[in-house]
């Protein structure tokens, strides 16, 4: 099978989901950090509630399109994903109960909110905001394994050992890098999102800037993190480490080249990281809170195609080489291009009118309430 | 590792109980769906605003079932996948093309159930906004059509010929040869060689190594990626178990409705005529759906010989008049069971074939038996299916009685709102038991005649903990589902009201 429109159809959904999931993870911390401050600050309560219904409102969206991506690996690579559920049984589970706690939680804050002791419910929140966490905890194994497949043993008989998997030297910095660039799109999110609201209640304005700031700042240890993953890949993917390099450090050979991608990722992080600052002590000009979110979000979809299509021609990553695409593709049948085409632009047309509408009724029953 | 019996029936008891909690969400998601079209076409036409406002209401619910169905989705699947691991077998061939166009119908789905819920009242023509529910409504039947045809395929494994026929040779011929033989039983061989060996679960066969090899000895594994939605048995279980997701769905809103109108005596009236106009809805699904269960039956009786032998109870040949004459008009004829079954197998027309190196009248004889065994808990769950079927009939009739003579329900309303408060309860009840028998009835084997549950069970073993896990995050996902939608109906949330309420 031609290897593009598979991979058009797990990036389209996987890049939807991405998006979403960090934009949720930074909300539900802002959220816990408003709630915190509305404790001693009454003026706080009103975004603190307003960021909070963004959440859950863009829970559904992520919710969505990650129950989408299991049928499109499980469909497309069937092989992989057979392993990689045998292999990392072990952090898919962590994820599972990620997913169950943030639910959970994420009612639980909604039900007790002003209904229980104020600390009572801040440390629901804090669960909240921390259960966010454990989703990628579990995910971002499935990325540092075909980064560099440790714990597989074999492949006929799949075998291998799910604790050693575990150990994986490349999960840490990638782990750590996913989430202080979640946190930092979740706040700018949150940013755009309050400097909406300011334009009726002034008193908002403040904590549009405090979130810019945060934002902002969280581009340091993501950019320390960043470095300790990239030198990291340098030891263990090498492939991958020479297509980010190839046009500014003399590298090995890699036949794909996303040094651009990579470099537009990390002009972009120091963009979000002066404009946030900027912001922060300039917060009524609205227009650098519009421009830091969707600024952010490039800056994420350029980072995970320079992580995945860095990787092409391979799926996964052996050192200098690594295993083809066409390894894991499914071969089962025949799938016809344009039933792949078909359902690919209704998934496009669609998600378009979801996003749009769904923003239409968060700006105008959430943000303007 | 080997997953032991024991390990085995706990694995498929938490498969079952996580498959029948998100069934509740499923009811409510197309069940709902149903409802809210038709309530909200008798409501514009008709210009009556308690219907309109019970539209709005409805379709709250439904927003809230589809984010704690999407946001649980995900958790369902991977438990599946990391728990049936060599199903994505399956996936990657005979499931493809449903499970491909369903991410079609779902984001069809959650695009327009947030259309319908942000539009409400925003057209001045409300056709244009039923226009958009009704959509949303196909879109929500499309998805739980396709994934009922890939059940289905489990059940009668269309496109597979007589593959089956060559090992059980009771058993009927799947359609044409659409699939590779060859590649199917190279397959099959390998996966009773594992078993054999004690190896571990056949799952970690599915590797790149062995399907490449395969599929260069013999092709492709699939030659028509579209057998799951031809299949026969596919297109009358779509109807049969979308109905029976609908009754359960419209019976759960009219048994609310009952139930605040037996509690709010002064509402009573409002109460009564929404309950009405609902339940009159389930009424005319259920007495379809005691039509159409006479097709569904006949496909149990064409493609599965010894479901429909544990269903008629039928150990030694014999009459099942229910069936005999429904399907021949002759109560008196003579079905065959599980006598004929084990006969058949006995005087297996290939008695030397083996598969990986056991005699297939071996392990054919052994599955009829291991078949057997089920009868009496297929037999009785059927039966107290059909018992309960009789009383939702009766019950169906008593309601559109309620409508032809008015004069005579005068007065007498309780007893309709009690009988709708019954339904509430009796509509699940014969759903879920339908599904056991459906499922319990396809056993020893998961893909009716060719693989069993120990081929496809992940090789790592699931423990207490993993176990708990997964099925605490389904029941608590539950609770939070039925708790969000009760506190938003109650009270709802300033962003969630709804239109110009």
């Amino acid at each position: 099978m031609d290897l593009t429109l598979p991979i058009t159809v797990l990036g389209t959904i996987l890049l939807i989901h991405l998006t979403f999931v960090n934009i949720n993870i930074g909300l539900g911390f802002y959220s816990f950090i408003l709630r915190w401050r509305s404790i001693t600050n009454i003026e706080v309560v009103k975004p603190a509630r307003k960021v909070f219904k963004f959440l859950v409102a863009s829970e559904v969206v992520s919710g969505v399109y990650g129950t989408m991506i299991t049928v499109a690996l499980a469909g497309f690579w069937p092989t992989l994903v057979n392993i990689a559920t045998i292999i990392l049984f072990i952090p898919l589970i962590i994820s599972i109960i990620g997913i169950i706690t943030r639910l959970t939680s994420i009612a639980a804050y909604w039900y007790t909110w002003d209904k229980v002791q104020p600390k009572i419910h801040l440390s629901i929140g804090l669960i909240m905001a921390l259960s966010g966490l454990a989703i990628p905890a579990g995910f971002r194994y499935i990325f540092a394994f075909i980064d560099n497949p440790v714990g597989l043993a074999s492949l006929t008989p799949i075998s291998g050992n799910i604790v050693e998997a575990l150990m994986n030297p490349i999960y840490p910095p990638l782990l750590l890098h996913t989430w202080f660039g979640a946190l930092s799109i979740g706040f700018l999110a949150a940013a755009a999102g309050l400097a909406w609201s300011s334009r009726k209640d002034k008193t908002i304005e403040k904590w549009s800037g405090y979130a810019s700031l945060l934002g902002g700042l969280m581009i340091i240890p993501q950019g320390l993190t960043g470095f300790w993953f990239w030198s990291t890949l340098s030891f263990h993917s090498a492939y991958l480490f020479y297509s980010i390099n190839i046009s500014f450090l003399p590298t090995g050979h890699s036949l794909t080249n996303v040094s651009y991608t990579f470099l537009g990722m990390v002009l972009l992080a120091i963009a979000i990281l002066t404009l946030g600052i900027i912001y922060y002590y300039q917060p009524s000009r609205k227009w650098i809170a519009y421009l830091l979110a969707p600024a952010a979000v490039a800056s994420l979809i350029l980072g995970e195609i320079t992580h995945d299509i860095g990787r092409l021609p391979y799926m996964v990553i052996l050192g200098e080489t690594g295993i083809p695409m066409e390894t894991f593709i499914n071969k089962l049948l025949i799938i016809e291009p344009t039933l792949i085409l078909s359902v690919i632009a209704i998934i496009i047309f669609f998600t378009i009118i979801f996003i749009a509408l769904l923003y239409l009724y968060l700006v105008k029953g959430i943000l303007e309430e | 590792m080997e997953t032991s019996r024991a390990d085995l029936s706990g694995i498929l008891h938490l498969s079952a109980l996580g498959i029948y909690m998100h069934a509740v969400t499923v009811a409510i998601v197309i069940g709902f769906s149903v409802t809210l079209t038709i309530i909200e076409l008798l409501g514009i036409w008709k210009k009556d605003t308690d219907l309109i406002k019970l539209a709005k209401q409805i379709s709250l619910v439904i927003v809230i079932a589809f984010v704690f169905g999407a946001a649980t989705g995900t958790l369902v699947e991977f438990g599946l996948i990391q728990v049936w691991n060599g199903v994505i077998l399956a996936i990657g061939s005979f499931f493809f093309t449903p499970l491909y166009l369903e991410l079609a119908a779902f984001t069809i789905e959650a695009a327009l159930l947030v259309a319908l819920l942000y539009t409400w009242d925003k057209f001045k023509n409300p056709w244009t906004h039923w226009t958009i529910t009704f959509t949303y409504t196909l879109g929500a039947l499309l998805s739980g059509a396709l994934i009922t045809s890939v059940n289905s395929w489990m059940q009668a494994p269309w496109g597979t010929g007589e593959i089956v026929r060559q090992i059980y040779p009771w058993a009927p011929v799947y359609g044409p040869t659409l699939v590779n033989t060859d590649f199917l039983l190279a397959v099959k061989e390998a996966l009773v060689k594992t078993s054999v060996s004690l190896i571990g679960s056949g799952a970690s066969l599915v590797n790149p190594e062995i399907i490449d090899t395969l599929v260069d000895s013999y092709g492709e594994l699939l030659k028509d990626p579209w057998v799951s939605i031809i299949n026969p048995y596919a297109l009358t279980s779509v109807i049969h178990q979308l109905l029976a997701t609908t009754i359960v769905g419209v019976f759960w809103i009219a048994g609310t409705l009952a139930y605040n109108g037996l509690r709010k005596r002064e509402k009573r009236d409002y109460y009564l005529k929404l309950f009405k106009t609902v339940s009159l809805i389930g009424a005319i699904l259920l007495i379809i759906q005691g039509i159409e269960g006479h097709e569904q039956g006949l496909m149990v009786y064409l493609y599965q010989p010894t479901k429909f032998a544990m269903i008629s109870g039928l150990e030694k040949s014999g009459p099942y008049p229910p069936a005999g004459l429904t399907i021949f008009g002759d109560p008196n004829y003579v079905f065959k069971g599980f006598d004929y079954l084990i006969q058949a197998v006995e005087n297996h027309p290939n008695p030397d074939l083996k598969i990986a190196g056991i005699p297939i009248k071996e392990i054919a004889l052994r599955d009829t038996l291991n078949a057997l065994e089920k009868l009496p808990i297929v037999k009785t769950l059927y039966e107290f299916k059909i018992g309960l079927a009789a009383i939702a009939i009766i019950i169906s009739l008593m309601i559109i009685s309620s409508f032809v003579f008015k004069r005579l329900w005068t007065g007498k309303e309780k007893i309709l709102l009690y009988s709708g408060l019954a339904m509430f309860f009796i509509a699940p009840a014969m759903a879920g038991l339908g599904w056991a028998v459906r499922e319990i009835g396809r056993k020893p084997w998961t893909v009716y005649g060719l693989l069993y549950p120990e081929e496809l069970v992940t090789p790592n073993p699931i423990g207490v903990e993993v176990a708990i896990t997964i099925i605490g995050g389904i029941i608590v996902g539950l609770i939070i589902n039925l708790t969000t939608i009760y506190v938003v109906l109650r009270k709802p949330p300033k962003f969630l009201r709804i239109g110009e309420e």
